[in-house]
């Protein structure tokens, strides 16, 4: 499908979602977790750093093979599992037709390193060991074949060709936060101008990582001691890695009546941008252009954030969340973690949940931020601000 | 419908600016200087020491001073380069405002050997743990590694050096990847989104790690002498890839704000394909179909046929299993192509009765 559309863009639907994330399996498993206001929170295995832990699930029933389990390391398997929920939750799953020329973009980030080689190097560098060539010899002899395939940012891409079966196009972005919303920004934009039909979105995020925790300790982002949720944070600013594999189903209104599927919401817009933040304000500013871009119609709703907890990141978002008053907030990062490129998928999956069930979730915490929803959300806007670069968002809308 | 667009109704999309950087050197005319005088870029590793490894050579781009090294920070560099070149041979915006996208391949990235040493001798003790690596990370003594080795950066320095419009998308779809950053070039100017997009691809990843890596995977050409012989993809006794690095960039316009600016048209991108291969994690599918149908879906969305087609250049990865079907597979792209191979005793050019005849390569005369 490679011809634009020349008779103005095509609608766009959700048709599937896959959660697979810190506080259980499937749709119905985090709706009920977030309707309890209940949050997976270890403060200890990772101590001083704040972090929400995997859900443990069984994998052969998204990965029947044993042999691809173990070719891929856990943020791999957990995408891979939660590609195949929301194939399943589309109702394509093993369709051969259709999976075969299915888009898929991903976001991803990479690495998982193998703590316990790096680490031992270190230490024999330490009690001397400095011969040329001894990084090299450790690295030939400790390092297993295997990791490489999961270090690799499109392997994730590649594990769900190969389990699943998507095999019409494959792009991986990374960049953080924001490559979540470019990946949806280029799929929708694909579709909208008939140069796609239907694609596979999404990512996923393991946050019970050390080597990830020295990355963003480096900037000081960390979350440490004590839990507390993204808008209460001050003076104790960060973000606690979140564990999750997010991924939706989206395709063409035409595409999706043909084969009688049921869609959980429209995907109305996705933007994104790059401010430089050397000022104060720009985030706040970039943010406000974005919403001008979507143009949320009137009446109100309510906003999906992916705020990190990060500063001065969050502070921003807050100043351009308060000027939109008539928008009801919830910050993912309060429930499931900051769990990077996945985070915006994340807000998506929620978004076209919340819609579909006629309800949003209840308020994260007492901050005054989140209050309460009377009334079904008929539009809701996800936010993705990233903590060092990145701002982008979508618009989903009820289908009437 | 205008002269302006193709037959398809799209926006026709143009290359207007393209920049070089390999092992060979800066720029198009250098490369092309020393490309046709037959000179090879692949040579004894000097960067690091090479004890221990089975391969000691690569295509390193050796005539820029990166110092600490890091891989990321060399793709910058020559990512920069490549661009600068495309940028001012395209003639387009002003300088530091390149009126559309950045689309940038680039390898994953993650902290360095050398970055993650300093950790260690900063925590000083030996027997640490990652605990004790974390403990020393915070407080903003390496909060220039935090910049350094996020997924986004060299795609955030390129779009505020150059300019460039919007969130700069970072991609990797491996080795397919500058070929991703093109046609998300072409698909943008198509939709009408932008009249230009900056299309960089870049590679400097031939590091200790990086090396072995490719070396467990058993992927590598272990013919180190001579280095320049290592590299032959289309050869019987080829055994595996030659790591290199380099950089390339492409200015892409429609072609309607080209001759409206008058710009130089070096060529015309008339369609693109891609394909995902599921066949095997690192192996293709031995039916070639994958990218038999690339080819077909480029022929395609160009609106041509394999019959118009007087030139493929091929990119082979040079794995032993992998070659081999490239050049099976650049035979049968069309139905009606006869499926043929070369004699490797008589040269002759035969149509392939049987895979097993093909794969020996002996024609029915021998």
């Amino acid at each position: 499908m490679t011809e634009t559309s020349v008779s103005g863009p095509a609608e766009v639907w959700i048709t599937g979602i896959g959660l697979a994330t810190s506080l259980g399996e499937g749709l119905d498993a985090n709706w009920d977790a977030l309707d309890q206001g209940r949050v997976n929170v270890d403060e200890k295995a990772f101590a001083p750093y704040v972090v929400h832990p995997w859900a443990p699930l069984n994998f052969d029933k998204q990965i029947p093979k044993k042999g691809d389990q173990r070719q891929m390391e856990a943020w791999q398997r957990i995408g891979t599992y939660a590609a195949g929920l929301a194939l399943d939750s589309a109702g394509v799953k093993g369709d051969k037709e259709i999976l075969g020329r299915m888009d898929m973009v991903i976001a991803a980030g990479g690495g998982e390193r193998d703590l316990s080689v790096d680490t031992s190097i270190l230490n024999a560098q330490a009690m001397g060991n400095s011969a040329p060539g001894f990084l090299n010899e450790r690295l030939m002899s400790d390092l297993r074949p295997t990791l490489f395939l999961a270090q690799l940012s499109n392997l994730l891409a590649g594990n769900i060709a190969i389990v699943h079966g998507v095999c019409g196009t494959s792009r991986t972005f990374m960049g953080e936060e924001v490559a979540g919303v470019d990946a949806t920004r280029i799929a929708l934009a694909r579709i909208a101008a008939g140069q796609s039909d239907i694609a596979l979105i999404g990512g996923s995020h393991n946050g019970e990582r050390k080597d990830l925790l020295v990355l963003y300790e480096f900037g000081d982002y960390n979350l440490t001691n004590k839990y507390a949720p993204v808008w209460e944070r001050e003076g104790h600013s960060g973000f606690a890695l979140g564990s999750v594999g997010a991924f939706l189903v989206i395709e063409s209104k035409a595409h999706a009546t043909a084969r009688g599927a049921k869609p959980f919401a429209r995907l109305t817009s996705a933007v994104a941008d790059h401010s430089q933040r050397k000022q104060p304000g720009e985030v706040t500013a970039t943010l406000e252009k974005l919403w001008s871009q979507i143009s949320p119609p009137e009446g109100g709703g309510a906003i999906i954030t992916g705020a990190t907890g990060a500063e001065p990141a969050t502070s921003e978002e807050r100043a351009f969340l308060a000027k939109h008053p008539d928008f009801v907030v919830r910050a993912t990062g309060t429930r499931f973690g900051h769990t990077m490129e996945t985070q915006f998928a994340l807000g998506l999956g929620l978004a076209a949940l919340s819609v579909s069930r006629g309800s949003l979730f209840p308020p994260g915490d007492s901050s005054g931020v989140e209050i309460e929803m009377s009334k079904p959300p008929t539009q809701i806007v996800v936010v993705g601000t990233g903590h060092w670069r990145g701002e982008g968002m979508a618009l989903v809308e009820a289908i009437k | 419908m205008t002269a302006a667009r193709d037959k398809f109704g799209r926006p026709i999309v143009v290359v207007t600016g393209m920049g070089v950087v390999t092992s060979l050197g800066a720029g198009k005319t250098d490369n092309w200087a020393k490309l046709t005088a037959g000179e090879s870029g692949i040579r004894t590793l000097t960067r690091f020491p090479t004890e221990g490894l089975r391969t000691t050579m690569a295509g390193t781009v050796d005539f820029l001073n990166v110092d600490p090294f890091t891989s990321t920070e060399l793709s910058e560099r020559l990512a920069s380069l490549a661009a600068e070149e495309a940028v001012t041979q395209a003639g387009i915006g002003t300088k530091g405002d390149f009126p559309g996208p950045l689309f940038l391949a680039v390898a994953p990235v993650e902290v360095e050997w050398p970055q993650r040493e300093e950790l260690g001798r900063t925590v000083g003790t030996s027997d640490m743990t990652y605990d004790d690596l974390l403990r020393i990370s915070g407080g903003g003594k390496f909060t220039r590694y935090h910049r350094r080795f996020q997924f986004g950066s060299v795609a955030d320095y390129l779009a505020e050096k150059f300019g460039t419009k919007g969130s700069p998308i970072s991609l990797s779809t491996a080795c397919a990847s500058g070929a991703t950053s093109i046609q998300l070039g072409v698909e943008t100017i198509r939709r009408g989104e932008t009249d230009a997009a900056l299309c960089v691809g870049t590679e400097g990843s031939v590091n200790p790690e990086g090396l072995v890596r490719f070396s467990l995977l058993s992927a590598l050409s272990t013919q180190n002498d001579p280095p320049q012989g290592a590299s032959k993809p289309f050869s019987k006794n080829r055994d595996g890839f030659v790591m290199a690095e380099g950089a390339g960039a492409l200015v892409l316009e429609s072609y309607e704000a080209a001759v409206a600016r008058g710009a130089p048209i070096l060529g015309v991108l008339a369609g693109c394909g891609e394909l995902t291969d599921s066949f095997h994690r690192t192996r293709s599918s031995p039916d070639g179909k994958p990218i038999i149908g690339c080819v077909r879906k480029a022929l395609a969305d160009a609106g041509m046929t394999v019959e118009q087609i007087d030139h493929i250049t091929p990119t082979a990865p040079r794995r032993r299993k992998t070659t081999r079907w490239n050049i099976w597979r650049s035979r049968p792209c069309s139905a009606n192509a006869p499926r043929r191979f070369r004699c490797r005793r008589t040269s002759r050019w035969s149509a392939t009765p049987s895979r097993r005849r093909a794969r020996s390569k002996r024609c029915s005369r021998c």
